[in-house]
């Protein structure tokens, strides 16, 4: 897995995928999707696909494809190189990391992208790519923390021919998600190890597990606010903990949809002595107030 | 009060990478643009000339607006702020320009376009028409 090119331009997303063996092809084949790093406030959101001949189902139990996050950090990346080896002859895996500050502005746009829906979108996403590599897709098991019910109904409608299936904890159920949940929890833990801060290359590596009930990591934030900016962009500036600490340390910030946000119906009702006013308004001519023409009178 | 402008050509500097961006910032002090604020060219080829970037997670759409021909931009610093409204006051200036980004929060088009407009109707229609010389 070489993520060098995501870490040069960690603004972006960056999707990879393995090499796709000859044997995935050919026959009926399962694939399973799981993701890493949904709560942390730091770095990227990692989404994988991991796909196998449905014939090849017990070898991945015998590997040892297990829960991601009831191994050791030392097991996952041996049981990686396991599955990364056998790409070659029966499994293939895709990987997409979602950056920090495409997860922010998605999440802070005028309208905005929720991260269920984007979840989804993601997972879509995967399996119509390893679709179009030329795998065999025919079962999809899916790990998620919302509702299952709603999200296999999209699914199925999207995916007509495939069997999905998608349920809570199937990371620890299907080896074939336990082998997705591998791949993405190595993925994202590279990633935060070696990120590079394009903001300044000597800055302080010690911000915890990026969780933002970690104290190192809520530390860290406060520590590395920048007055206008806010943080480097390895931070979600969508979530609650950056935003809070922006309010008390960084220069406050004034968008044009800053009233639209706050949802307040009330204040669309006008005042009542404004029914009594002579009507006067704006009296400038009708072309200066449309082409946003106005007389400076201070500096 | 009055305005003095100071305008000495020796000293004027050429300003590079101009950014007017859709928010206020509450501050008016040196900030660290070229490490935080990384535009990017978009790669959708059908939006040619047009930059993505962020702002506070925020997404911003960026355009280069150019100082139509025959105009110059200028900045003005004023090195001390007046006490009183009487006072006089004076502005040096400091950089000219021919050029800048503007932004918008997410798409243009979801914004009005506020500085264009007012630019190029001034600029195009209105200003010469008033400050040229009656000839009788």
């Amino acid at each position: 897995m070489d993520i060098s090119t995501f870490l040069s331009k960690s603004d972006e997303n960056y999707k990879m995928h393995s090499e796709i063996p000859d044997l995935l092809k050919d026959g009926p084949c399962c694939l399973g999707i799981d993701e890493a790093g949904r709560g942390p406030v730091l770095g990227p959101m990692v989404y994988s696909a991991c796909f196998c001949p449905i014939s090849k189902k017990q070898d991945l139990s015998d590997m040892g494809c297990d829960d991601s996050k009831v191994l050791t950090e030392e097991k996952r990346e041996e049981l990686f190189n396991t599955l990364h080896e056998a790409s070659s002859k029966f499994i293939g895996w895709m990987t997409n990391i979602l950056s920090p500050n495409y997860i922010s502005n998605s999440m802070l746009s005028r309208t905005k992208y929720n991260l269920n829906s984007l979840s989804h979108d993601t997972a879509i996403d995967l399996i119509r790519s390893t679709i179009k590599l030329g795998v065999d897709v025919k079962e999809v098991f899916i790990d998620t923390v919302g509702p299952p019910e709603t999200y296999q109904a999209k699914l199925k409608k999207l995916f007509p021919d495939i069997n999905i299936c998608v349920e809570k904890k199937a990371d620890a159920k299907y080896p074939v998600v336990s082998a997705a949940s591998i791949c993405a929890k190595v993925c994202r833990d590279r990633v935060i190890k070696e990120w590079v801060f394009f903001e300044n290359n000597e800055m302080d590596r010690n911000y915890g597990s990026g969780y933002p009930s970690d104290p190192t990591t809520k530390s860290w934030l406060r520590k590395n606010v920048d007055p206008v900016f806010g943080f480097p962009n390895f931070v979600r500036f969508s979530w609650s903990t950056a935003s809070k600490i922006l309010e008390d340390e960084a220069l406050s910030v004034h968008w044009p949809d800053d009233d639209e946000s706050e949802g307040d119906t009330s204040s669309n009702t006008p005042a009542i002595t404004s029914f009594f006013a002579t009507g006067a308004g704006d009296k400038r001519h009708r072309f200066f107030v449309e082409n946003n023409l106005y007389t400076v009178e201070t500096i | 009060m009055s305005i003095k402008v100071n305008c000495d050509k020796h000293l004027l500097l050429e300003a590079s990478a101009l950014n007017h961006m859709p928010c206020t910032i509450d501050g008016n002090e040196k900030a660290n643009v070229s490490t935080y604020f990384r535009p990017q060219q978009t790669s959708q080829n059908s939006l040619k000339n047009v930059l993505r970037s962020s702002f506070r997670g925020r997404p911003l759409e960026g355009k280069t607006i150019n100082i139509p021909d025959g105009y110059v931009g200028l900045i003005f610093e004023e090195k001390r702020k007046p006490f009183s409204e009487d006072e006089d006051r004076t502005l040096d200036l400091t950089h000219s320009f021919d050029c800048f980004q503007q932004w918008y929060l997410d798409s243009q088009y979801l914004s009005k376009n506020t500085v264009q407009g007012a630019c190029e109707t001034w600029t195009r229609h209105i200003a010469a028409a008033i400050h040229e010389p009656i000839e009788e």
